[in-house]
């Protein structure tokens, strides 16, 4: 069985095998890259392919059938190379030097005659050279580390087409496909075109028949959890897991994800794009010397990506259950951001609080100048049924660890951290923001008056004027409850 | 130096010369004159025709007219033009130069 395609030469259409189309087409490539830029050039492109037309008419009357690469073969050895064509004595050899050394470029493709389960470990160790044994270690190797090795060689096996024709074997291996390579390793090249087609043939009979139905809804799921996992626990709002639990001292660690992460995160899904579109754009034609280094730069980032979300994904793996943490209870929040360099931490802490009224409160009046001074309050409406207080804290050296912070609900009091500013790590600049569910009531305590900060209200009262006041939660705004 | 490599230049020396003196007689189209040539052995792959038609065209020494085929594409039928007839006979005078002084040292 053969593929065939139709192509139209000077007007003329014609049926011709896909390999001699190959043969064709590359010929037709090199008189073009040859005359190119040369007075006259299209010109004479034309009348060589009106030449071509005529000669594959004529082959036609003597046989219907479609034009095979022996035809091909014999019209391009007829009209000659374009090295050949020139006039000029002295220019000859330097254009034949200048044509000697551009050598063919090799493109990738899946060698399934020689391969196990797609070829794709085949085929790149013959277009890079490199021992398959030592690839199939690799990529089984690779399995290991969270599934890696087997996303990779579905992605690979999607992308990377099957050698089909003898010229896209020659391609493979950086053999020009010029009539002369043809017939010179035309033997060699349909004895490993064959190399599976009479032993191997049921073996992968089998292997498609039984494997690929049990295998490939496996695959599917596998590929979906690494790529689609970090994504989803992007979505989601607040992450950290319970640490340790000492009498009533809760131990959270909260995570933030860094700009770092999210560009790590993202170019999972960013960089197997960016290669499908340029396999797409180029056709598959991958320059040996010039575009394979991209690849392989691409591949490793993606692999150290994926390394890396894997990292931390295990971090934001372990969402915080905050129903499990009674009221009443000192919570400590420690800042493990997946990358460690990063001095702004931001924590949501949604408060259990059901009765109707709470009382915000710090420990002791906050009157200090500078702590007034980098301390901020406001005040908004929760979307939730629960009250959030949000954390903005700026760090000027150190990281918020152990026992730097503290909260304390306690029956229906808030307390507000005060001991945040002691000692290392320093803090330069705290933003709380108390979010407050609709229909719940809020009573400021005369010890924050000096951080609220720009609190919006129905009433229009200043800040310093909202302390010592109950103040409840329309859906418009905080509205002041009269005693 | 290789026999080959001289016979091909000199081959190639006198192609323009005996394309110009073909297309005088008549009016040919390339796969005409690439056959006459063939014959001839002065051209060894059909290419080499084609960029030498095309600069003699641009030259002002050869025009061409469009006729219909019966099967195929149509075909340019080249033919000299009057700049062409006086190239030709530049050359022919030099050409018979040649050859006598050729036989004549031969005869030395």
């Amino acid at each position: 069985m053969k593929k065939t395609v139709f192509i139209n030469i000077a007007g003329t259409t014609f049926h011709i095998d896909e390999d001699a189309y190959e043969v064709m087409n590359n010929y037709l490539q090199k008189l073009n890259s040859h005359f190119n830029g040369q007075e006259g050039g299209v010109e004479i492109i034309k009348d060589i392919e009106g030449r071509i037309a005529e000669l594959f008419i004529e082959e036609r009357i003597k046989d219907d059938s479609s034009i095979n690469i022996d035809t091909a073969s014999r019209v391009i050895k007829q009209l000659g190379d374009p090295s050949l064509f020139d006039q000029d004595d002295e220019e000859d050899e330097q254009k034949q030097d200048k044509f000697a050394p551009q050598g063919p470029s090799r493109k990738l493709f899946r060698f399934p005659q020689k391969g196990v389960i797609g070829g794709v470990l085949s085929g790149l160790s013959v277009y890079a050279n490199i021992n398959i044994a030592f690839l199939r270690l690799l990529l089984i190797l690779s399995c290991f580390v969270g599934g890696l090795g087997i996303g990779l060689y579905i992605v690979l096996w999607i992308i990377i087409p099957k050698a089909r024709t003898r010229v896209n074997y020659m391609q493979m291996r950086g053999i020009a496909p010029t009539v002369d390579n043809i017939q010179k390793h035309s033997q060699e090249i349909d004895e490993e075109m064959m190399f599976r087609s009479s032993g191997g043939g049921c073996l992968k009979w089998l292997l498609g028949l039984l494997l690929l139905p049990l295998l490939l809804p496996f695959f599917v799921v596998l590929l979906v959890i690494i790529l689609i996992l970090p994504l989803v626990l992007l979505l989601t709002a607040t992450f950290g897991h319970i640490t340790s639990f000492h009498g009533n001292m809760f131990s959270i660690d909260t995570f933030e994800l860094s700009m770092l992460d999210s560009l790590i995160v993202s170019g999972l899904f960013v960089i197997p794009l960016i290669v499908i579109l340029i396999f797409k754009l180029k056709s598959i034609k991958w320059d040996l010397r010039t575009k394979r280094w991209v690849g392989i730069f691409l591949l490793i980032l993606w692999v150290g990506c994926i390394m890396n979300t894997v990292k931390v994904a295990k971090y934001y793996i372990h969402n915080i259950d905050f129903d499990k943490i009674p009221n009443g209870s000192w919570i400590k929040m420690n800042n493990n951001s997946a990358s460690n360099s990063n001095y702004n931490c931001t924590f949501y802490y949604p408060l259990k609080h059901q009765n109707d009224t709470l009382w915000i409160t710090a420990e002791e009046s906050i009157t200090d100048k500078e702590l007034i001074n980098i301390t901020k309050l406001n005040i908004k409406k929760s979307s939730s049924n629960n009250y959030q207080l949000k954390l903005k804290a700026s760090l000027s050296k150190g990281k918020l660890t152990d026992g730097s912070k503290y909260y304390k609900l306690e029956g229906d009091t808030l307390y507000l951290p005060v001991h945040l500013y002691e000692g290392v790590p320093k803090v330069v600049g705290l933003n709380m923001q108390l979010k407050v569910p609709t229909g719940r009531t809020i009573f400021l305590d005369k010890s924050i008056s000096n951080i609220l900060d720009d609190v919006k209200n129905l009433d229009n009262t200043w800040d310093y004027e909202m302390t010592d006041h109950f103040w409840k939660q329309l859906p418009k705004g905080l509205k002041k409850v009269s005693e | 130096m290789k026999l080959d490599n001289t016979k091909a230049q000199m081959r190639k020396g006198i192609l323009e010369y005996c394309v110009l003196l073909l297309l005088s007689k008549r009016p040919l189209y390339a796969s005409e004159l690439i056959q006459e040539l063939k014959n001839a052995k002065l051209i060894i792959v059909e290419g080499t025709l084609y960029p030498l038609l095309t600069r003699l065209k641009n030259a002002g020494l050869l025009e061409y007219q469009w006729q219909e085929s019966q099967q195929g594409p149509p075909r340019k039928y080249y033919s000299l033009t009057a700049d062409g007839s006086q190239f030709l006979e530049g050359l022919e005078e030099s050409w018979t130069e040649l050859s006598s002084t050729v036989n004549n040292i031969k005869q030395l």
